[in-house]
């Protein structure tokens, strides 16, 4: 890394060395690894969509005696296979940005599984440090973990901690300088002494017999194929890139991708099976490449092992003393988990929620406006002093709108928003809800947690989009954002419908009629189509207070996000179709009269009124309100609104999230949608 | 037997389960390998999720998912590892 500060006192040569240290985080879902980034990094980190996934990665600088190291927060993995997104992004990191140290954080609470993942980054023969966190919560539990024989067996230094209280945490840090202190020296001196000890116990990283058998066959290959450079085959030890192959099938294109020579190696490897050449004699049924495997599908043989041996590990290192009593967590715990007592509890949270989203949002809908009047006034009274009708006078008119609308709603709701996912995501809630929610939502081909967008989105569908993130899997977010963006209704949605159906004397079963059936219609062939994860499986952690640190660190996050990236491409965006519109091009649309009254039996301008929900729903019921409709016409009109296309804010954030290829089909869809509606109650309803 | 026939306080020896590809692995990632041993903590109502407790942490299985999970009573002495 090349962010060097120039230095007065002339050490700028050493701290530029230790500026190219980079420390990755690894470690399990819930085990408090951001609290520790928090801790080591505090504010100026950088969240960003790892390239190609929406899996977040945050990136800061520790700043060491030594210099800056720069630590990578990568996401929580069980393992270090290749099924998830996260995991390959791990891996990616791992393998490709030259990490000098992993920082292994364990939950002390479950060793065993924990130290699975540990196995499998000794295997990678990076430099390592581990950290067992929850130490708090292990006691409570009565365990008693002997640290100094656990770093004997692991071969690496172990510091015990509890990351919420901030114990464990300066010997951390002891330990980063000096690592960089000696990886500076290392790099001058020439010397090939490693950083920290880095010595497993051999029998924890050996299979049994037949299993080694086959690694040496693969690992023989491997070297003769791909050439060696310091060590390793391009990024992997030849081992670790023989039990990878072991555990994973052609499937895995990423490490294809790097090594385009291993097809060659796995496919020799296949066809000397079938050939009988490979001595099997000893088959074990759990090389993922093998042939003989697609008949049965037992666990893998590495991974039985490696389960085994961490549970050995775990057993060896760990105590257990009687404890008395249950404590407070666990009380609570039990209250929240048992159904009958923690359904009604859970949903009275969520109801709290969602009002908070919804109070912040609609105090920043009054409080804005308010604060921002003396200077949209400014910006008026200066507009009316330009010609009338001049280019100038259009695009100055139009900024009081493109400043008020980021402010007024999307800032308050990705705030609200991020600090309410914060505190459920940090207490252990949110999974909570995701169980409790899972059998309702499991109707819709869904997971549990896709409730809290939906339900948002009928407030407003901004938050709605951006609480997505939430659900496990990419598939899912996109349909809860398709259903979103598309058929529910949000609180401005219904404003205007019952407006609108009041003035006109609209018929509301009809609207919400199509509106819910659409909505269901369009979730059944989106779920068929994308095909959601919706299947179950999930860690339910335990419930803690939510760090104040933690949760603030997030949303300023999110903060600092909205004045870089969102203000400006917004501002300008709403500036753009504000004088799209009050330039009378939309206005064009009303000489479609013969055209929209045949097809929708709906006039040109109310057609406007469809159109200009782009903008902003608020807007509509002016257009709409001010033309002479019947109630059959009001019907049609209001359903089309209501199926249309998505507001600006709205469809800035599917932009943000998911790219312009989501955002068209869903404009498209929603045009189609919204179309075929019209048509078909103009042709089902009497005239 | 499968893990829908778990009451709540049972303790369970997971076996064999027939899952699709990435949910195998999950349910493997969450120490839920053939042999171990789990504690059954809740069953949701309306054929809801089944929470387990392995290992100090609590998973929940949904019914979709449990149905394809084979279990043995802890006792039954029909439980045969799989080491």
């Amino acid at each position: 890394m090349q962010q060097v500060e120039p230095d007065k006192q002339g050490v700028a040569s050493i701290r530029y060395l230790a500026d190219e240290i980079t420390v990755a985080l690894v470690g399990q879902p819930n085990v408090g690894k951001s609290v520790i980034m928090n801790l080591l990094t505090g504010v100026g980190v950088m969240v960003s969509n790892y390239p190609g996934t929406t899996v977040e990665v945050t990136e800061g600088y520790f700043k060491s005696p030594a210099g800056n190291i720069r630590i990578i927060d990568t996401p929580g993995i069980y393992s270090l296979h290749s099924d998830t997104d996260e995991q390959k992004v791990t891996q990616r990191i791992l393998l490709e940005e030259d990490i000098d140290l992993i920082v292994n954080v364990l939950d002390a609470r479950n060793l065993s599984r924990n130290l699975y993942l540990t196995l499998q980054l000794l295997e990678l023969d990076i430099p390592m440090i581990v950290i067992l966190n929850q130490m708090d919560m292990a006691e409570e539990l009565g365990m008693e973990i002997d640290i100094d024989l656990l770093s004997d067996i692991l071969g690496v230094p172990v510091i015990p901690m509890v990351a919420s209280k901030g114990l464990g945490i300066s010997e951390l840090e002891e330990m980063l300088s000096s690592v960089a202190a000696l990886t500076v020296e290392r790099k001058y001196s020439d010397t090939s002494a490693s950083i920290l000890p880095h010595a497993p116990k051999e029998e924890i990283l050996t299979f049994s017999q037949p299993v080694e058998e086959v690694l040496s066959i693969l690992q023989e290959r491997i070297e003769e194929t791909i050439p060696e450079e310091e060590g390793k085959h391009r990024l992997h030890p030849p081992r670790a890139l023989a039990i990878h192959l072991m555990e994973h099938d052609t499937l895995d294109e990423d490490i294809f991708h790097t090594y385009p020579e291993l097809a060659e190696v796995v496919e020799n490897f296949q066809e000397d099976l079938a050939n009988g050449l490979t001595p099997c004699e000893n088959c074990f049924r759990g090389c993922a490449f093998c042939p003989a495997r697609l008949e049965s599908h037992p666990p893998l043989a590495t991974c039985i092992e490696r389960t085994e041996k961490a549970r050995q590990i775990a057993l060896k290192v760990v105590t257990y003393k009687e404890v008395e009593g249950t404590s407070r967590r666990a009380r609570i715990e039990k209250f929240l988990d048992t159904p009958s007592t923690g359904i009604p509890a859970l949903l009275v949270i969520m109801i709290a929620s969602f009002k908070i989203i919804f109070v912040v949002l609609d105090f920043a809908e009054a409080f804005i406006p308010w604060a921002l009047g003396p200077l949209i006034d400014v910006i008026i009274s200066f507009a009316n002093t330009l010609p009338e009708g001049s280019l100038p006078q259009i695009l100055i008119s139009a900024i009081p709108e493109g400043i008020l609308l980021p402010f007024e709603v999307v800032m308050p709701t990705m705030i609200s928003i991020y600090l309410i996912m914060a505190i459920l995501e940090d207490s252990g809630l949110m999974p909570r809800i995701a169980v409790m929610m899972d059998r309702i939502m499991s109707i819709l081909k869904l997971p549990g947690q896709a409730i809290i967008p939906i339900v948002l989105g009928f407030g407003c569908r901004a938050p709605g989009v951006l609480a997505t993130r939430i659900l496990p899997d990419r598939s899912s977010r996109l349909v809860v954002t398709f259903l979103l963006a598309i058929p529910i209704p949000c609180a401005a949605t219904l404003g205007i419908v019952t407006g609108v159906a009041n003035s006109f004397g609209a018929n509301l079963a009809i609207i919400y009629g199509s509106v819910a059936v659409v909505f269901l219609l369009l979730a059944r062939i989106l779920a068929r189509y994308l095909k959601p994860d919706y299947d179950l499986i999930i860690e339910i952690p335990p419930l803690q207070i939510p760090s104040l640190n933690g949760v603030g660190m997030k949303v300023w996050v999110r903060f600092e996000a909205f004045f870089k990236q969102v203000l400006p491409v917004l501002v300008l965006t709403s500036i753009g179709v504000k004088v799209l519109l009050d330039s009378g091009v939309l206005g064009g649309l009303s000489k479609l009269d013969p055209f929209t009254k045949g097809l929708f039996g709906i006039s040109g301008q109310a057609l406007v009124a469809v159109a200009v929900t782009v903008i902003q729903r608020y807007a509509a019921p002016m257009v709409l309100l001010n033309l002479p409709l019947t109630a059959r016409e009001a019907t049609i009109a209001t359903t089309m609104i209501a199926l249309s296309m998505p507001c600006l804010p709205v469809s800035f954030l599917v932009l943000k999230e998911f790219g312009w290829k989501t955002l068209l089909s869903i404009f498209s869809l929603a045009i189609l949608i919204s179309m075929t509606a019209g048509i078909t109650l103009n042709l089902l309803l009497p005239v | 037997m499968t893990l829908l026939d778990a009451r709540p306080g049972d303790t369970i020896i997971i076996e064999e389960s027939h899952l699709g590809r990435s949910a195998q692995r999950r349910l493997w990632d969450l120490g839920l390998l053939p042999g171990t041993q789990a504690k059954v903590i809740s069953a949701h109502p309306f054929k809801g999720p089944i929470v387990l407790e392995v290992d100090n942490t609590r998973v929940a299985i949904g019914r979709g998912l449990a149905r394809r999970i084979q279990i043995t009573k802890h006792g039954d002495g029909s439980h045969a590892s799989c080491r």
